[in-house]
C-alpha cells in the first residue's frame, strides 16, 4: 500500500471528500486512458477523430484531464474506434484504491480486439484432421470446397471456414454448432481457432 | 518516480495552499485539490494533458481546480530534476468570468517565485494531513 492509498483510507471516511475525489479521478483517468490507448496504437488525434467521426479538437478536449462532460454515446464511439469495450457499472469504494495506485500509462492501455490474446490464440495443425475432412459447410447450403467466411465487420479478422463432421444433411443445425472454426494459412495449411464455434449467424454471413 | 511538491510560505509563516484549504473547511474542494496534486505528483515527467496550463510568466503555470461553485487556479513553478519534477505552489487565485481575483495573481505568483531565489526557506514540503 503506498502513501496515497494510506492517506485516502482515512480521508475517504468523509462522504463529500470521497465523492469529489472520485469524480475528479474518474474524469482524469478516462482522459488519460483515451490518450494511452490511442498512442499505443500509434494513432494521432486526427486519426482517431476520423475513425470516430469527430473533429481533432474534440479529441484533444476529451484527452484533457479537466474535461468532465462525458456522455455514454461519445465514450462508445471512442471505444469502437479504439477497438476496445466501454464498460460502465457500479463498484465498491475498495475497488477504487488499486486503480488510483496504478493510474499510469502501463496500466491504462488495453489491446484492440484484433490484438486481444483471448481471441487470437491459435493451435497450429498441418492439415485439417481426418475427422473434419468431410464436406465443408457453407451457407445456406453445403459445398465440396472449403468456403471462407470473412467477417462482415472487418477484413482484419481471421478468415473462417466451417467444417462439417458428418454428411447427414438432416441434422444441419446441430452440425452448425459442432463445426470447428479454422483460419486458412495457405492452400494446404490451416490453423484451428480453439474454443470457438461458428454461430448460424456467422455461417450465414 | 514521484515528483516533490512544495508550497510557498507566506509572511505569517503559513503555507499558501494548506492555509487556504484549512480556512475553506470544504472537504469537496480539498478532495479536488488533492486529486490534482496526486496527478502532479505521480506522473514523473509524463504529465497528463491539460493538467498544467501556461501563464504570461514563462516559469509560472496554473493548475485548474473546479469547485462546486467556484473555479480556482493554483499557480505553480516547476524545476526539472533527474527523472521527475519539483513543483512549488506559489499562489492561489479565484477565477470568475475568465478574470482572476486578485487581478495581479500571475504577477504575485512570479514575485513569490523570484523571492524563492533569494530565500529558499520561503517554501516547505506540501503535506496533506489525515484528518
Amino acid at each position: 500500500m503506498n502513501e496515497t492509498t494510506t492517506r485516502l483510507l482515512t480521508k475517504f471516511q468523509n462522504e463529500d471528500y470521497r465523492y469529489a475525489y472520485d469524480e475528479e479521478f474518474s474524469s482524469a483517468r478516462m482522459a488519460m486512458q483515451i490518450q494511452a490507448i490511442r498512442e499505443s496504437q500509434e494513432m494521432t488525434q486526427k486519426d482517431l477523430a476520423e475513425l470516430a467521426e469527430m473533429r481533432q479538437s474534440r479529441i484533444s478536449e476529451l484527452e484533457n484531464v479537466n474535461y468532465s462532460m462525458w456522455t455514454v454515446s461519445t465514450l462508445r464511439r471512442i471505444a469502437r474506434s479504439l477497438g476496445v469495450r466501454f464498460s460502465f457499472r457500479f463498484e465498491s469504494w475498495s475497488e477504487l484504491l488499486p486503480e488510483i495506485e496504478n493510474n499510469n500509462r502501463e496500466h491504462l492501455v488495453r489491446p484492440r480486439f484484433e490484438k486481444d490474446e483471448t481471441f487470437t490464440t491459435e493451435t497450429k495443425v498441418d492439415k485439417i484432421p481426418a475427422k473434419a475432412s468431410g464436406r465443408v459447410l457453407t451457407s445456406p447450403k453445403f459445398a465440396t470446397e472449403p468456403v471462407i467466411h470473412a467477417s462482415p465487420h472487418t477484413h482484419t479478422l481471421p478468415l473462417l471456414i466451417g467444417v462439417e463432421s458428418s454428411t447427414d444433411a438432416t441434422t444441419v443445425p446441430q452440425k452448425f454448432r459442432d463445426a470447428q472454426l479454422w483460419k486458412k494459412e495457405s492452400d494446404s495449411e490451416f490453423r484451428q481457432i480453439p474454443n470457438m464455434r461458428p454461430t448460424e449467424a456467422a455461417i450465414a454471413a | 518516480m514521484k515528483s516533490v511538491i512544495y508550497e510557498f510560505v507566506d509572511g505569517r509563516g503559513q503555507g499558501v495552499v494548506s492555509n487556504w484549504l484549512q480556512e475553506s473547511q470544504d472537504p469537496d474542494l480539498t478532495a479536488r485539490v488533492d486529486q490534482k496534486i496526486d496527478l502532479l505528483e505521480g506522473n514523473g515527467t509524463d504529465l497528463p494533458p491539460g493538467l498544467l496550463a501556461g501563464t504570461k510568466h514563462k516559469h509560472v503555470d496554473k493548475l485548474r481546480i473546479f469547485g462546486k461553485k467556484t473555479a480556482w487556479r493554483i499557480m505553480v513553478s516547476k524545476e526539472r530534476l533527474e527523472k521527475t519534477f519539483a513543483f512549488t505552489m506559489l499562489f492561489v487565485a479565484q477565477e470568475k468570468d475568465r478574470k482572476l481575483i486578485p487581478k495581479d495573481a500571475f504577477d504575485r505568483a512570479e514575485s513569490n517565485r523570484l523571492e524563492l531565489h533569494d530565500n529558499p526557506n520561503r517554501r516547505q514540503i506540501y503535506e496533506r494531513d489525515n484528518d
